[in-house]
């Protein structure tokens, strides 16, 4: 009994136990730098993801951004041409009666009839961020009217009335009639022409400014 | 580690240092006056490892037939049993056991107990204190024997016209070393029998004489029934320190047949070379050493994997890491430049809008513009069109026309951007007609995706006289005429009194015969899409 108890252990594994134990701890150090190495280097493939979808994103909003400077610049140079073209602020009335005579320079006196009614705000203008009133869109009425012309010469007339640069209107009403006049001995046949006309037009409000 | 090869040779002892592929010569001493001490210390030492290979004339070979055993632990069993009835109380001993073919079992074993027992023993003493390890004990026959393996399955360097193709289970492998000329039988790989000639003198094998000793060696196995060549010649590997190179292979002498003969002018490091590939079956250590060989060569085993594995982590992880400090340094640099456009982009656009008010203003000047100026019908354009299809149809004379345009100014509701703006705009439809809804909803104007109808921006309302003097038929052809030419995108033309009532929902009175005037009252819508 004594014998079997002082017998020492004959496994091979028992007997390469320090072996062994190194060899383990060499195996957790391998599997612990190839776990650690993958886990560092998956860990950079994905903050080099975010950081390429952060400059993806940059990239789109800067693009969004030269847009809307883009939009802006264009609004601007636009703007600056209508305000050069009298868009922007009251036109004057003497230029107005004044464009309409140019238009009608080639008629006899007295055939053109106008009336100039008082300017009227159509719709107040606000900012769409703040609400705040930034301008009035306002029109001038104007009625116009001739009698005894040649149709043609009564849109000739329109034409040449809004290449004067005094300002934009628009044709809300026309009417031509078809009569006829006597020339020496023969009846010529012409049409009496009104037209309803809306001067358009914008005028900013100073900041605070509102609608009285 | 360094790691020693001492060979016992028969008459004078050999040392190499070892690696796992080269064994390279240290020096040589005779074995009757060595002072073992003083030559080991020299060599050995702590730590050092030791490998004896002897390459003795005493070597004891037993022929054992096997039964079909096939449990190999039972056939080991059997083999053990027999070995130690066979040498009984022999120090060195081991079963050398060829593979069986295919799926049979092994049908023989060749019992091998190594002479000389006390001179090995002595060695093996000396080894150990001088505190060194003792890695193995091997025969010289079982080194030929996986020399022979490696040299027959590869090429040799000098060309490939030298290598030797192995086809033969039983060959004979003819080796001339210091000692003499070694002679190994070799079945399936297995070495079951060695014989050592020896060296008479200061003789020079050539192959005629190493021929004519191989021959009495095979006429030996013959009558001891290890061979059955039944008419066939023995395949013999002949390696020679200095063969006649003149001599043609194969060569055929006797019962032998040279396959193969080789220079090899130090045989005992050529084969000293194997040690690491031997199989543990021919280790000679007596059973508790060998216990102990096998744990520390499983031991240095697993930690040399071990190691490698870690080694090659290692590696991995420096190439991981570069790879990976360069992607770092990408999204770095990435980060960066996301960084400055965001910063840029925020700057632009403050610098853009700086006067918020102003682009404000701006943009819904322009926009009020746009849609009460730029965006109006064309009276003078739709004028043009009447005008030229009065110049098409000149049977129809017109004395009125008016021109509405819808109120630019009228609120489109919020809940419907979409929506046309308000407006009562449109032209008079024709007196009794009940199906304004469905001329609506058949409006091939009509925008298909949203359902909603066109809006009017502009109506052209004009009446007159078509020639009294036509017939129905061709008051009707002027009429279908001048719709024709005033029909096109974004208009439609109503006509609330025609020249000739087509429509046979409408009632229609004349007299035959008599011709009076033809009114006509039409109406062009303007539309916005």
């Amino acid at each position: 009994m004594s014998t079997a108890k002082a017998k020492r252990p004959t496994s091979v594994a028992f007997l390469a136990r320090k072996s062994l134990a190194v060899s383990a701890g060499l195996l957790f150090a391998a599997v612990a730098v190839l776990v650690g190495g993958h886990y560092w280097s998956e860990k950079a493939r994905a903050d080099a993801a975010k950081s390429v979808a952060r400059r993806a994103a940059a990239n789109e909003n800067l693009k969004s951004t030269e847009q809307t400077i883009a939009k802006l610049d264009a609004n601007f140079t636009e703007f600056q041409r209508l305000s050069a073209s009298r868009f922007i602020g009251v036109p004057d009335r003497l230029a107005l009666l004044d464009a309409i005579e140019k238009s009608s320079q080639d008629w006899p006196s007295g055939l053109l009839r106008w009336e100039i009614q008082a300017q009227r705000v159509v719709k107040t203008i606000a900012d769409e961020t703040g609400g705040e009133p930034l301008a009035e869109a306002r029109v001038i009425p104007m009625k116009l009217s001739a009698t005894n012309i040649q149709e043609n010469e009564w849109v000739s007339f329109l034409e040449q009335l809004r290449y004067q640069g005094v300002g934009y209107f628009r044709v809300d009403a026309c009417e031509m009639r078809k009569t006829s006049f006597n020339f020496i001995r023969a009846a010529v046949p012409a049409v009496n022409a009104s037209c309803n006309i809306s001067w358009v037009f914008i005028v900013p409000l100073e900041a605070g400014e509102a609608k009285k | 580690m360094a790691h020693i090869g001492i060979l016992l040779g028969y008459d004078t002892v050999f040392a190499y240092r070892l690696t796992r592929a080269r064994a390279e010569f240290l020096k040589s001493a005779p074995i009757a006056q060595l002072d073992l001490e003083d030559w080991l210390k020299a060599l050995t030492g702590k730590g050092v490892r030791a490998t004896i290979v002897t390459d003795f004339l005493d070597e004891a070979y037993a022929r054992s037939p096997l039964p079909p055993v096939w449990s190999p632990v039972a056939r080991r069993e059997l083999i053990e049993r027999r070995l130690g009835q066979q040498y009984r109380g022999a120090l060195y001993k081991a079963a050398i056991v060829p593979p069986g073919k295919g799926l049979k079992p092994p049908a023989l074993a060749s019992l091998f107990s190594l002479g000389q027992a006390e001179l090995v023993a002595t060695w093996v003493n000396a080894i150990e204190n001088q505190g060194a390890h003792l890695d193995g004990i091997w025969t010289f026959a079982s080194l030929a024997a996986q020399a022979y393996k490696s040299f027959t399955h590869k090429p040799s360097k000098k060309g490939a016209s030298e290598k030797i193709e192995d086809s033969t289970p039983t060959v004979l492998h003819v080796i001339e070393t210091p000692s003499g000329l070694r002679q190994v039988l070799l079945i399936d790989g297995a070495p079951v029998f060695s014989r050592l000639a020896l060296r008479q003198g200061e003789v020079i094998y050539d192959l005629q004489s190493a021929c004519a000793e191989a021959q009495r060696t095979a006429q030996y196995l013959s009558s001891q029934e290890w061979l059955a060549l039944k008419g066939q010649a023995l395949a013999t590997y002949v390696w020679l320190a200095k063969p006649d190179e003149q001599t043609s292979i194969p060569h055929l002498t006797g019962a032998l047949n040279v396959v193969s003969l080789l220079a090899q002018p130090d045989a005992y490091s050529a084969v000293l070379a194997q040690w690491a590939k031997l199989p543990a079956a021919l280790q000679l250590l007596p059973a508790e050493k060998r216990l102990l060989w096998r744990a520390k060569t499983l031991g240095r085993e697993a930690i040399l994997a071990s190691a490698a594995l870690l080694f090659g982590a290692s590696v991995w992880l420096g190439a991981t890491a570069i790879e990976t400090r360069g992607i770092q340094q990408l999204a770095a640099d990435q980060l960066v430049e996301a960084v400055a456009k965001e910063k840029k982009a925020r700057l632009d656009l403050l610098r853009a809008s700086g006067d918020a008010r102003k682009a404000a203003l701006a943009e819904a000047s322009v926009a009020v513009w746009k849609k009460s100026i730029a965006e109006q019908p064309d009276q003078i354009e739709t004028l043009d069109l009447l005008a030229r299809a009065l110049t098409q149809v000149p049977e129809l004379k017109i004395d009125q026309i008016r021109w509405r345009s819808s109120d630019a100014w009228a609120a489109v509701p919020a809940e419907q951007p979409n929506a046309p703006a308000p407006t009562d705009l449109r032209c008079a439809q024709p007196s009794g007609s009940s199906q304004e809804p469905a001329a609506a909803a058949a409006n091939p104007n009509q925008d298909p995706s949203t359902g909603v109808p066109p809006r009017v921006l502009a109506t052209l309302q004009f009446t007159g006289d078509v020639n009294a003097s036509l017939s129905a038929k061709e008051a009707a052809q002027v009429q279908e005429k001048f719709s024709q030419v005033m029909a096109g995108e974004r208009r439609r033309l109503v006509v609330s009194q025609p020249a000739f009532e087509t429509d046979p929902n409408k009632p229609y009175v004349g007299i035959l015969g008599e011709t009076g005037t033809r009114r006509i009252e039409q109406c062009l819508e303007v539309l916005d899409k």
